[in-house]
């Protein structure tokens, strides 16, 4: 059996009956199952659907980001950054927020990650979560470490290490490239890694 | 794993023969457009530092210093064992050309997708 359109097909030309037509259709399609996995769909996630297109009916946004071909976070970044700018877009997602008493827990994480990439865009200074003096430990070792001082942080944490040992300076891009902790900054001796989402 | 080859090199005056035919080999590799690195430890990276191959030279062979040579000219790489060299309290400041010190990480991550090997 089909799933009813969560929302026109043709959204009005006015913005505030734009409004109205999003708001309704988030207040509708809340809670109505995934068309791709079945799960309950929250408020939000019937907007982000609209927003890209599977207006004929609602998707989590794991479903979406997989649909559309782009990691969740940075497809939740892009559509709320996009709704924040569109006031028709920007009402529904208040209206949502709402209902669901906060916006998408995902999105604190994701905009975390971004501030951070934008802080060493701008040379900013980094603030870690966790100070590690390594010394003169190296090779192996050394990113044995690493490796369970990063399984103490939080995804999104980073640490501050400081490593003394030469085969530092390519062992630690060489680890975090293989092991997708993100090298915020590196200058010998001093290397900012930031713990991965899991 | 296309691509790659990898020399394992642990000798160095200590055995003169070998350290010769690994970097012979390393120069075939080279040679054949191979991204050739040639991993040096234990007494090996003792080569990695200037004027230590000056005069060494296996009969039947070139002299060592231009095999070492002529393998950076290639475009090889020599990975000099960061514990090993730091033992052995060498100058890090006195690299021949196309040496660099690395742990067992950047190996690693040459290695990782495959790569041919051979050991001396």
């Amino acid at each position: 059996m089909p799933l009813p359109s969560i929302a026109p097909a043709r959204l009005p030309l006015d913005t505030a009956a734009r409004a109205r037509v999003l708001i309704a259709a988030v207040s509708t399609g809340r809670g109505s199952p995934c068309a791709g996995c079945g799960k309950p769909v929250q408020a939000h996630e019937v907007l982000m659907s609209i927003g890209t297109g599977y207006r004929n009916a609602a998707r989590c946004l794991d479903c979406l980001a997989r649909e559309t071909g782009n990691p969740a976070d940075r497809l939740l970044l892009h559509l709320t950054g996009w709704f924040r700018h569109r006031g028709c877009y920007a009402q529904a997602w208040v209206h949502a927020t709402q209902l669901e008493g906060a916006e998408p827990a995902r999105l604190a994480q994701a905009e975390a990650f971004q501030g951070v990439a934008h802080a060493l865009a701008v040379g900013a200074s980094l603030d870690p979560d966790d100070v590690w003096d390594a010394g003169d430990m190296g090779c192996g070792e050394l990113v044995m470490a690493l490796r369970l001082r990063l399984k103490d942080l939080d995804p999104g944490e980073i640490l501050e290490l400081r490593a003394l040992d030469l085969g530092a300076r390519e062992d630690i891009p060489a680890w975090c490239g293989m092991t997708g902790h993100p090298l915020l900054r590196a200058k010998h001796p001093v290397y900012f890694i930031q713990c991965k989402e899991t | 794993m296309a691509g790659k080859f990898v020399v394992s090199l642990t000798y160095a005056k200590n055995d003169l023969d070998k350290a010769t035919l690994a970097f012979v080999v390393g120069n075939a590799a080279a040679a054949s457009d191979k991204e050739a690195v040639v991993f040096l430890s234990s007494e090996a990276v003792q080569l990695a530092v200037k004027g230590y191959n000056q005069g060494l030279q296996e009969p039947g062979f070139a002299p060592l210093a231009d095999l070492m040579a002529n393998f950076a000219k290639a475009g090889g790489k020599m990975y000099v064992c960061s514990p090993c060299f730091k033992k052995r309290s060498l100058d890090e400041t006195a690299l021949v050309d196309g040496a660099i010190i690395v742990g067992g990480a950047k190996l690693v991550e040459f290695m990782a997708d495959g790569a041919p090997s051979i050991s001396y």
